[in-house]
């Protein structure tokens, strides 16, 4: 009996240290009763890289400063576009968080009252319009704060086009010939990520299918179809052509494997996201690299993707002083000094208006942006298991060579298939 | 008659704290899975609608699930006969080592320890930095690049990297049976003549027989519900040839707002699994020694 | 006692060997590449691969170890693998124990079958439900998750002790309860003991996989980094180190160090304990 009760007793201690030792991380957590004069908020931040991390972190240190009240605990995830869903699949939305506000799954959780309305906020007006249009809701609402733009683009290495004597082109015979010329010189002209096809598929689709998006997205309702399209034809065509002009192990390259290489100087240009660059500048600092808009067979079709960076929203049922908390800081990023520091920090171009981007060598590519004709992502016209199956059927063409009208009549079944009405 | 009363009171109390976390954690959540299986609910609206077995017609008629059932079936065949050959052979050659038995087995075990997240990354950056050298040096085109990279192979290498982990605790078992065997029956084997192979037929692998089943059972079940491997490796490219059914069942929860019918995908996963494991069981019974 | 094929031929102990040595240059290779590597500035890792490094060069270690927060991440990791074996040790062999004890009452072979069901369970099935459970429940925090691994390890559990104690003789427990034993005590001080076997099989199993568990964690301990457990600071490293893959293998080695200390400490009683339990399982 003896051994009985000391191991009960045993049991009880180490279930009250386990209980005690969590209770207290939980309270730390989530406890805003602690001190009634301090509210803790959780910030959901999707966006893993390091620099950009680091930009909220110092952003936020600055804010506490100024707000010792409020303190506000950063959050970035793996796999946060998942865990998002999850957390608002099981009703445990983060009072702040950031989303992609131009994209149909976050419409839908406007729809469903999840999500707080900016609208009336006066930073709201501090926001690039252009940029701004993208993101209203289906009730012409706002209800996110956008804090930055992104882009996809040639990134062009500045010392081989120099030494080469190779000028930026601005038509698409003259991108070719500017490819054929590095291959003669023995440089890898284009290195592309066939690995992560998605995004050169969005990219291309954009600069050599004008209004392709629009066609699918009819494809999508029911009303015709891409075959037969002279200008998907044109795409598919160009497509297949950029990788006879790449790199020889195209297929097994993800999208991080292509920024070494390209921050290494082995290709002259690769088409990258606006958030490569921050990867490029740590694998090689002394890199010197610009960006132009894929072009098109001419200056005036020549169309840029560009979108909305994640962007921040809160809560439509954070509790009353989390919301107010949330609010405050929003007020506070939104600010031009603040949006400035933020940019400079992560190397995300901001469109708070009143601030200017760091890279000059960059630069170029946000003047076409903002005065040339831009598309934004697929994902916000068409729904994004539709957008996913699409990198698969194009991934298929080029892997096993099919022929463009093949790959036109693929691309019609993809979307058919998964399509819900 | 108190003596019985706290006999069976005691015997009761014991299985209460396992019912209530059981039921609690497991047993409900899988009927609320089963349950959402027959709605249209997306995964983040306010409200749904039961819509009866629509989420199952939709399923049968859809390619893609077909295409992923077989990409998984295939999976499954594929780790099932690398992981009982090799555990056996492992097992086999282990047993029979009369030097550094322990130590080698320790090292066998190795990859058991280590999580499948970074054991895929391990064999990720293998198969980007290793294969495509060799394949340049001794001039083999499919070697260029990543298998990973190659609908035709992905498959299987996401399959290597999985037996590579999972042949470690079916070794031990194996061993574990082969030293069940008496070892009167080798000597009496032996002096009947019988050849090695009829020993091991004949002796051996009679006793071998419940080990089998138990490695079979927990292989086909972890073939079946892959998702780690193919997840973190490929993410079930190069042209969905690696797209198992977990990444789909995933993939169409969280990312695609398809959530009843990532229920229903994953109920007719289990609906497989089950009667797999009831016919393998069935006719493993027949033979062997208990 | 190794009662293996005694006089073998000397055709078969080479084969045996050469397939042995294959097998450790298989298991080891990676785990080497793994070690050199670390150790690397991605300059010198670009030269040579294969080769051993110049120089141990501890910067990756020091950059990962000021980074995050790496030492409350194993902390996190040790605790909710300890707290969650010790409910499998609370609750596995006690059910186990009354319905092996009690096959032929209705109520215990219900039970049974209840609980063994859950084997043919896929993980995606529950995988949401129960992160909406745990949140209503405001269990999304490690207690929590010790919780859940404790009520999931009961299929498993449930499957090997149940067999195991049905292959025990019962002459000892009934000659325990003939001079006076409780059902309680019988299991304590006899049951128990003679179950260990099987019960540090599946100690280890259920460790490793506490341990080394990915999903769970990501969708249980999403709220806050001082949660995380080591898969999920690995993983993130993916993300913020892909680029610099001399770092990201520090990383894997970092991830892989404490499992392994502990292992090579333990790894005669974990291979035994795991082969023991096996035989009669």
């Amino acid at each position: 009996m003896k051994r009985t009760a000391k191991l009960s007793v045993t049991a009880m201690l180490l279930m009250s240290i386990i209980l005690t030792a969590c209770g207290k991380e939980d309270a730390a957590e989530n406890g805003n009763a602690s001190k009634s004069d301090v509210v803790k908020i959780e910030f959901f931040q999707q966006q893993g890289e390091e620099a950009i991390q680091n930009a909220y972190h110092e952003i936020i240190a600055d804010f506490t400063k100024e707000n010792p009240n409020i303190v506000i605990n950063m959050n970035t995830v793996p796999d946060p576009v998942k865990v998002l869903t999850s957390r608002f699949a099981t009703n445990d939305i983060p009072p702040l968080f950031t989303d992609f506000p131009t994209q149909l799954q976050f419409k839908e959780k406007v729809k469903n009252g999840y999500i707080e309305n900016l609208s009336d906020q006066p930073f709201i007006k501090d926001v690039n319009e252009k940029y701004l249009d993208m993101t209203a809701a289906d009730d012409g609402g706002y209800y996110s704060l956008p804090y930055a733009r992104n882009y996809m683009a040639v990134y062009y290495n500045i010392d081989l086009f120099e030494q080469n004597n190779v000028n930026i082109p601005t038509t698409y015979a003259e991108f070719i010939e500017a490819c054929k010329l590095f291959q003669s010189k023995g440089i890898t002209p284009l290195y592309l990520p066939l690995k992560d096809v998605g995004h050169i598929f969005q990219a291309t689709n954009i600069a050599f299918a004008p209004g392709g998006v629009e066609e699918m997205v009819k494809v999508a309702n029911g009303e015709g179809q891409v075959e037969g399209n002279q200008v998907f034809l044109e795409f598919a065509k160009k497509l297949k052509e950029l990788t006879q002009y790449a790199n020889k192990d195209a297929f097994g390259v993800s999208a991080q494997m292509m920024q070494e290489a390209f921050a290494n100087g082995q290709a002259a240009m690769i088409i990258s996201g606006s958030y490569g660059r921050g990867n490029i500048k740590l694998a090689n600092p002394n890199l010197k690299f610009g960006a132009f808009p894929l072009p098109n067979d001419t200056v005036d079709t020549t169309t840029a993707l560009s979108g909305v960076n994640a962007s921040l929203s809160i809560s439509a049922k954070a509790k009353p002083e989390e919301k107010e908390a949330a609010l405050t800081f929003l007020k506070y990023i939104a600010r031009p000094e603040v949006a400035q520091k933020w940019s400079d920090l992560s190397g995300e171009p901001s469109i708070i208006k009143g601030t200017t981007y760091g890279d000059q060598y960059l630069q170029p590519i946000l003047d076409f942006i903002d005065n040339g004709r831009v598309h934004d992502w697929m994902s916000s016209t068409l729904q994004s298991a539709i957008v996913t199956e699409l990198y698969s059927t194009t991934q298929g063409y080029l892997i096993n060579n099919e022929t463009p009208e093949q790959y036109l009549k693929n691309i019609d079944e993809t979307i058919k298939l998964n399509a819900v009405k | 008659m108190i003596g019985k009363f706290l006999e069976r009171s005691t015997y009761f109390l014991f299985t209460v704290p396992a019912i209530i976390l059981y039921t609690l954690f497991f047993a409900y959540a899988v009927i609320v899975g089963i349950q959402y299986s027959f709605t249209d609910w997306n995964g983040i609206s306010s409200s749904y609608n039961y819509v009866g077995f629509s989420n199952y017609v939709e399923l049968w008629n859809n390619p893609n699930f077909r295409d992923s059932l077989l990409v998984t079936g295939k999976y499954a065949v594929m780790l099932v006969a690398g992981v009982m050959s090799l555990s056996l052979i492992l097992a086999l050659s282990l047993n029979s080592l009369k030097k550094l038995q322990t130590f080698t087995k320790s090292i066998y075990f190795v990859p058991a320890i280590i999580s499948a997240v970074t054991i895929s990354l391990i064999w990720d950056q293998i198969f980007v930095r290793v294969i495509p050298p060799i394949g340049q040096a001794l001039n083999i085109m499919e070697l260029f690049q990543s298998p990973l990279a190659h609908p035709k192979y992905a498959l299987f290498a996401v399959v290597i990297v999985n037996i590579w982990q999972a042949v470690a605790l079916p070794t031990l078992i194996f061993i574990a049976g082969l030293q069940s065997v008496p070892s009167e029956l080798y000597e009496a084997g032996r002096i009947d003549g019988a050849s090695t192979f009829n020993r091991f037929r004949y002796i051996t692998f009679p006793f071998l027989i419940p080990t089998i089943t138990v490695n079979m059972v927990l292989a086909i079940k972890s073939g079946i519900t892959s998702f780690d491997y193919a997840y973190t490796l490929t993410g079930g490219g190069p042209i969905k040839s690696t797209n198992v059914i977990g990444i789909m069942i995933y993939n169409d929860a969280f990312q695609n707002l398809k959530f009843a019918m990532a229920n229903a995908e994953s109920v007719i996963l289990f609906i497989v699994i089950a009667v797999l494991s009831f016919i393998q069981i069935k006719l493993t019974r027949k033979g062997g020694v208990h | 006692m190794n009662v293996s094929i005694r006089k073998e031929g000397l055709g078969w102990r080479i084969l045996r060997n050469i397939i042995l040595l294959i097998g450790i240059i298989i298991i080891l290779g990676p785990m080497y590449l793994v070690i050199i590597n670390s150790f690397k500035t991605l300059e010198e890792a670009g030269k040579g691969f294969f080769s051993f490094p110049k120089a141990l060069n501890f910067s990756n270690y020091a950059e990962l170890l000021s980074k995050g927060n790496y030492w409350r991440v194993v902390w996190n990791t040790a605790l909710i693998t300890v707290g969650s074996v010790f409910i499998v040790l609370v609750i596995n062999p006690t059910v186990s124990y009354a319905i092996a004890r009690n096959r032929h009452k209705k109520y215990y072979k219900f039970l049974y079958l209840y609980i063994l069901l859950g084997l043919f369970v896929p993980f995606q099935v529950i995988m949401l439900p129960l992160t909406k459970i745990m949140t209503n429940m405001n269990l999304l925090n490690p207690f929590g998750l010790i919780l859940l691994y404790g009520a999931l390890s009961l299929t498993r559990g449930v499957f090997l002790l149940v067999n195991y104690i049905e292959g025990m003789p019962t002459e000892i427990e009934e000659a325990a309860r003939i001079d006076g034993c409780s059902t309680f005590q019988i299991y304590y001080l006899v049951t128990l003991r003679l179950i260990m076997p099987m019960l540090v099989t599946l100690i280890i199993m259920d460790s490793l996989w506490f341990w080394n568990d990915f999903m769970l964690p990501l969708l249980i301990l999403n709220k806050a980094k001082e949660f995380w457990t080591l898969p999920l600071f690995q993983y993130n490293f993916k993300t913020e180190y892909s680029f610099n893959y001399t770092m990201a293998f520090t990383s894997y080695l970092m991830a892989m160090l404490p499992i392994i200390v502990i292992y090579a400490a333990g790894q005669k009683y974990i291979i035994a304990g795991l082969t023991e339990g096996a035989i009669k399982g």
